[in-house]
This record gives C-alpha cells, sequence and structure tokens, in this order.
C-alpha cells in the first residue's frame, strides 16, 4: 500500500516538476549577442489570406493581397484601427461571407475617421484603436484579485 | 529518457526524505551543475526563504542569476546579479558579475545600462578580463552607433585587424545612405529614392502608381474639366505622393538597419574565428 | 522584489526543509506572494503528504485559479472530491469561481443545484450574478426575487444594477436602421455617434453627387457613373448595418458597465 503511494507521488512531482523546461540549451557567448540590435525586418507575412475554403474567399483573399502589396505598400499609415481596414475587410468575408462582411467593411471604412476615438480600446504597443471582426465582446468575469 | 529518470529519483527521494538547509542547498547546486535551470531556481527559492540569518544569500543569488540568465529571463537575472554584485567581496568575481549585467542589459537593448555596467568594473582587471572589457564595449558602441570607439574595441581583441577594418569601412559606407535624401529625390520624381536605397520593386511600385493616377488626371482635366480632376484624382495622387517620399525615407532607414546587423554579425564572426574566443 | 519579500518570512523553524509544517509555511509564503505556479507544485504536494487536509486542498484548487489553469484546477477538484455536492462551502466557492472564470455558466448552476453545502440564499445570488454576467437581466431580476434578505449589501446592489439595467432608455437597433434608411447617417446621430453619422452621410452623400452628375453629363451608359453608385450604394447599405450595429454597442457599453460593477460587488463579497 505504501509503495503505491510512493510511486504515485513519483509519478506526480516528476510530472509537475519536468513539464516546465529540460532544454536549457547552452549557446555561446557570442551567439546570444547576434540579435541585440535592430535587424531592420519590418516583413510580415499575411496570414488573413490563407487558408481559404472557397472560390470567392479565394478571390477576396487575392485582392487583399494585390492591396497589401502594390497599394497599401505605397501608402503612409493611415488607418486608425488595429486590423486595419484591409485586414478587417478580409476577415470579416471570411467570418460572415460576403454579405455581411462586405456591409461591416463599408461600414468600417467610415469609422475610420479617428473622430470618435473613446469608442473603442486602445492597443497600447502601436497606439492604434481595436476593432476585430472576430473578437466576441465578453465583460471580464470574476477579476482574478483574491 | 534516462536524465528524466534519474531526475526523478533524486527529487522524489528529497520529497520523501526530506532534507537540512544545507542537504537542500547541495541539492540545489547539483540540479544546477546539471542544467535544470528552472527546478534548481525553486530549490534554491526554497533555501532563501528558509534561510532566517542570511547567510547563504552569498552563495545562492549568483546561483540564482545564472539559471534565470541560461532560462533566458534576463530581467530577473538583472536583478538578482544586483544582489549577487553587493553581497560578494571579491574584485574579479565582481567584475564577471558586471559582465554578465552587461551582457543582460545588452539582450534587453538597454545600451546606456550595459554601459554603466561596464564603466563599473575595478581599474584594474584579471587574466581575460580586459579583452572581455573590451570585447562588451565594442558591442556597446556598436550599438550606440559610436563606430570609431567600437572599431578600436574590436581591433585590440584581433591579432590580424584587416578584416576589422575593412568591415568598418564598410560600416562608413552605411553610414552615407541618407534617408532624407532618400526622402527629397522621391518628392522630385516618386520612386528615385527607393531606386537610391536600391530598393527597385517598391521604386517602380510608387513610379507607377503615381505616375498612373498623374495621367488619369492629367486626361481627365483634359477631357472634362481641370476642376472635376482635382475632386476625383488629385486626393488620391496626394495620398500615394506624400506616402511615396514617406516610405522612401523610411526603407532608407529599414536599409541602413539592415545593413549594419549584417555588418555587426560579420564583426562576431570574426571574434568567433580568434583562438580561445568567448 | 521577490527577494525583500522573502525576509519577513523567515522566522523559527526547525531545520528540515521538507517537512509537512516547513512546506506548509513555504505554500503560505508562494501563494501570498503571488507566485501561483510554484504554490501549485507545492501545495500538491502537500496534499499528497496529508490527504485529509481540507484547507490544504483549499489552497491548492486557489492556487490553480490564481494561477489561470482552470482547467487543471476543474481536473484535480473532480480526484480530490468526488462527490462534488459533499465539498466543503469555501472549496464549492473556489469551484464556482473557477465556472464562472470559465464561463461555464449551465455547470456552474447544475453544481449550484446539487450543492448540499452552499446555503440556499448564497446559491441565489450566484445564480443572479452568472445571469448578469451572461445579460439575462429579466432572469436575473426573476432569481433575485427569490431573495428574502433585504439587508443584505450584495443582493441590495444586485437589485440596483438591475433597476437600472432593466429600465434604463436603450437605443433601438430596428428604429436606427429605419433612420439611416431615410437619410444616411441620422441612425448613427440617434445613437449618439453623430461624429460617424455624419461622416457616413457625407460618403454616400458624395458618392450619389458624383453619379448623378455622371450620368447627367455622359448618360446612362457611362461607366463613371456605375462606380459612384456602386460605391455609394455599398456605403448607404453598410451605414444602415454599422447603425444597427452602433445601437447594439450602445446597448451593450450600458449593459457592461453594469457587469463590471457587478463584478466588483461579488469580488468584494465572497
Amino acid at each position: 500500500m505504501k509503495m503505491k503511494y510512493i510511486v504515485t507521488g513519483f509519478l506526480l512531482l516528476s510530472l509537475l516538476l519536468l513539464k516546465n523546461d529540460l532544454k536549457a540549451q547552452t549557446k555561446s557567448e557570442i551567439g546570444r549577442h547576434r540579435n541585440i540590435i535592430d535587424d531592420g525586418n519590418v516583413k510580415r507575412e499575411y496570414t488573413e489570406a490563407k487558408n481559404n475554403k472557397n472560390e470567392i474567399q479565394v478571390l477576396f483573399s487575392g485582392l487583399f493581397l494585390f492591396y497589401k502589396t502594390f497599394v497599401s505598400s505605397q501608402d503612409q499609415s493611415v488607418c486608425t484601427f488595429t486590423p486595419s481596414c484591409s485586414e478587417f475587410g478580409i476577415l470579416s468575408v471570411k467570418q460572415y461571407g460576403m454579405i455581411r462582411g462586405g456591409m461591416m467593411t463599408m461600414d468600417r471604412l467610415t469609422r475610420c475617421n479617428g473622430l470618435s476615438p473613446s469608442n473603442y480600446e486602445l492597443e497600447k504597443k502601436t497606439m492604434l484603436l481595436k476593432d476585430d471582426p472576430r473578437e466576441k465582446k465578453y465583460v471580464p468575469i470574476v477579476s482574478i484579485v483574491n | 529518457m534516462r536524465r528524466v529518470l534519474c531526475l526523478i529519483l533524486i527529487i522524489s527521494s528529497v520529497a520523501v526524505h526530506g532534507q537540512t538547509i544545507d542537504q537542500t542547498l547541495s541539492f540545489a547546486n547539483t540540479l544546477f551543475e546539471k542544467k535544470e535551470y528552472s527546478n534548481a531556481v525553486e530549490v534554491y527559492k526554497r533555501v532563501l526563504f528558509f534561510d532566517q540569518n542570511g547567510e547563504y544569500g552569498r552563495e545562492i543569488y549568483k546561483n540564482i542569476a545564472d539559471c534565470l540568465y541560461n532560462t533566458e529571463k534576463f530581467e530577473d537575472a538583472a536583478n538578482y546579479y544586483e544582489l549577487a554584485f553587493f553581497s560578494e567581496s571579491s574584485d574579479s568575481v565582481k567584475n564577471e558579475i558586471n559582465f554578465l549585467k552587461a551582457s543582460c542589459y545588452l539582450i534587453l537593448r538597454q545600451y546606456d545600462y550595459a554601459q554603466i555596467e561596464l564603466l563599473n568594473l575595478t581599474d584594474s582587471l584579471y587574466s581575460g578580463q580586459s579583452r572581455k572589457r573590451d570585447y562588451y564595449e565594442g558591442m556597446v558602441y556598436f550599438a550606440k552607433d559610436e563606430f570609431a570607439a567600437s572599431e578600436k574595441s574590436f581591433k585590440s581583441q584581433v591579432s590580424d585587424t584587416t578584416i576589422i577594418h575593412k568591415l568598418f569601412r564598410k560600416n562608413d559606407r552605411i553610414s552615407r545612405i541618407s534617408p532624407k535624401k532618400a526622402k527629397i529625390l522621391s518628392m522630385i520624381i516618386p520612386g528615385l529614392g527607393q531606386f537610391y536605397v536600391g530598393d527597385i520593386k517598391n521604386g517602380l511600385n510608387s513610379m507607377i502608381l503615381t505616375g498612373g493616377l498623374f495621367y488619369l488626371g492629367i486626361r481627365a482635366g483634359l477631357n472634362n474639366s481641370f476642376w472635376e480632376a482635382g475632386i476625383s484624382t488629385l486626393p488620391w495622387f496626394q495620398r500615394y505622393y506624400t506616402g511615396g517620399f514617406t516610405k522612401a525615407e523610411k526603407i532608407a532607414q529599414t536599409k541602413i538597419k539592415e545593413r549594419r546587423y549584417k555588418v555587426y554579425n560579420q564583426l562576431l564572426d570574426e571574434l568567433e574565428k580568434q583562438p580561445g574566443s568567448h | 522584489m521577490t527577494v525583500v519579500l522573502l525576509f519577513p518570512f523567515c522566522n523559527g523553524f526547525s531545520q528540515d526543509l521538507y517537512t509537512y509544517e516547513n512546506s506548509k509555511k513555504f505554500g503560505e509564503y508562494l501563494l501570498k506572494s503571488g507566485q501561483f505556479d510554484l504554490a501549485t507544485k507545492e501545495y500538491e504536494r502537500l496534499v499528497f503528504l496529508n490527504s485529509s487536509n481540507d484547507s490544504l486542498k483549499l489552497n491548492l484548487i486557489k492556487a490553480y485559479r490564481l494561477s489561470g489553469k482552470f482547467d487543471t484546477g476543474l481536473l484535480r477538484v473532480s480526484q480530490l472530491y468526488p462527490e462534488t455536492a459533499e465539498m466543503p462551502f469555501p472549496h464549492a466557492m473556489e469551484y464556482s469561481k473557477i465556472l464562472m472564470n470559465k464561463r461555464s455558466f449551465p455547470e456552474a448552476v447544475s453544481f449550484w443545484n446539487e450543492s448540499k453545502s452552499i446555503p440556499a440564499e448564497d446559491k441565489i445570488l450566484l445564480k443572479t450574478t452568472t445571469l448578469i454576467f451572461d445579460s439575462k437581466f429579466k432572469n436575473a431580476q426573476a432569481q433575485l426575487s427569490q431573495f428574502g434578505n433585504v439587508q443584505n449589501p450584495l443582493a441590495a446592489g444586485y437589485q440596483s444594477i438591475l433597476d437600472r439595467g432593466l429600465n434604463g432608455k436603450k437605443k433601438s437597433p430596428f428604429l436606427a436602421a429605419a433612420l439611416s434608411t431615410i437619410v444616411p447617417g441620422t441612425g448613427k446621430a440617434y445613437t449618439k455617434n453623430w461624429k460617424d453619422g455624419l461622416i457616413s452621410f457625407v460618403f454616400v452623400g458624395v458618392m450619389a453627387f458624383q453619379s448623378y452628375r455622371m450620368f447627367n453629363k455622359h448618360g446612362i451608359n457611362d461607366a463613371r457613373g456605375w462606380i459612384y453608385g456602386t460605391i455609394g450604394t455599398g456605403f448607404y447599405i453598410g451605414n444602415i448595418y454599422g447603425s444597427a450595429k452602433s445601437a447594439n454597442d450602445y446597448n451593450r457599453k450600458k449593459i457592461n458597465t453594469l457587469q463590471h460593477e457587478a463584478s466588483a460587488l461579488f469580488n468584494t463579497y465572497y
């Protein structure tokens, strides 16, 4: 009986303690300092345009990528939101279909005026207003305090 | 797998049999030596908690900091190095701690703090430490764009300075790229600034886009009225024209960063080739 | 910071750091100093050493909740108390909080229905809370009206929240959409988003005007007229949708404020 407890103990403790990290890789002292300055790489992958499920999504993703590569790339960053209007467009069309997604996007374009910042949450890192079609608007519940 | 089993045995033997503070410490040290850093931190923290007279702190702080450093928690590591520094009496060890702290701050890209750590080194350095100081100073100066000082530090670490010299000349040429010039060039002819910094794709893109809008505007103006052309195409032309030259400036800044990063890593490659490199 | 926190706790203990008593002290310290992940490990060990102590189990569940490992927490509860209905009150509260954090409202309600340790009054309060969180104010009112004690601060607070939620003026999405159908932008103005409304009006107006002008000048077969017309129609329809959404947002924001208030009341009470 006691043996059984000890074995359970082994397993429990090992599970708890080992899942952290055993990797602890040793980098050379020089290797550690290779990225201490900015590499200037600003390329971004457009995941929004991936995993298309039908022809309409392929078409809109193509338009989106064309716009991002050849038009938006030549623009100043003018959109007041994150995700930006074009990203919002492709995301909402994918999630809600062409008709509702289209309406949402047209509405979003008129809202992209920066006049009512109090209507949205601010993303501090980019200083852009949050407006994501994927997000369900839940309230924080029992807060984690005590 | 054998490592995992071994660890299970060690930990559970501790848990089942219990340990004094000294035994716990030596257990933590065993984990530390086995490079089980995050497990070691947990055990060290336990020792610190039960260390009522503060006798063990001196011994432990540096190890905790090393564990955190090796698990890439550099901010916490820097704080524990601070504690280790003040509980340490040997100058040689203090210098080593300063180097590690400088390393933390460099990785966190807080270059000024890193520099302060290097200024805190004692005047007389121990064997190998002066080369290490050059190594860290070279990096700090490079990161802070103080290239002449960086060159000096890098050169003092190698026996043959020709390659280092060449790399710093290459770096000087990067300094000649002017974001402002790129901007002005693109103001004169859209796309020109992008060509100047070597970004053909964006240069052509900007040229065709603004050129196309310009053509549309002129055509509409000739066919209808210029007032109409003004309200229909001018806003778009203006948007991508100003977008073009602000982008040209940004592209230039990015190119500078990209090339500097490359040169910097080539410098480190050179150091790595040195016998007895870090 | 952590190190500074360590010292006040260092007093009188025996030498063996892994004894039950010492582990308990260390576990308490970890929980108090916010190192919840480490605390879960310590309490797992303690519960293993003494599987009959309820206060250790309570701290274990709490540590799982505070470290955000809700699923592990629920799993451990079901292992420690196979008869969940029999769980002591504090444990039942911890379990409830985990379920509420996960928004597993149906599970929470069926747990409260069965629980033998939670008093009937608390059950009503808990159910009211979840209904408020779930934006079902009418059901919440029905639930709360079963509560007898008017002196109870939480019940009184909830009553005030529900009064405001049920009687407060709402904006009708249908009216907003209808207004915007007649005059673009007015629906948004009605929901107090007059700036967005004005922009919509200008967008639709300019496009309609341009389209009209093009058709007028170049006839019905002119492509530009159709392009402006299509874009304008897009903005027009988008704005009708946006006005209804704006009304819903307006209502939701009011409810959100009340839900935050309820959340704060709940946390101070329990």
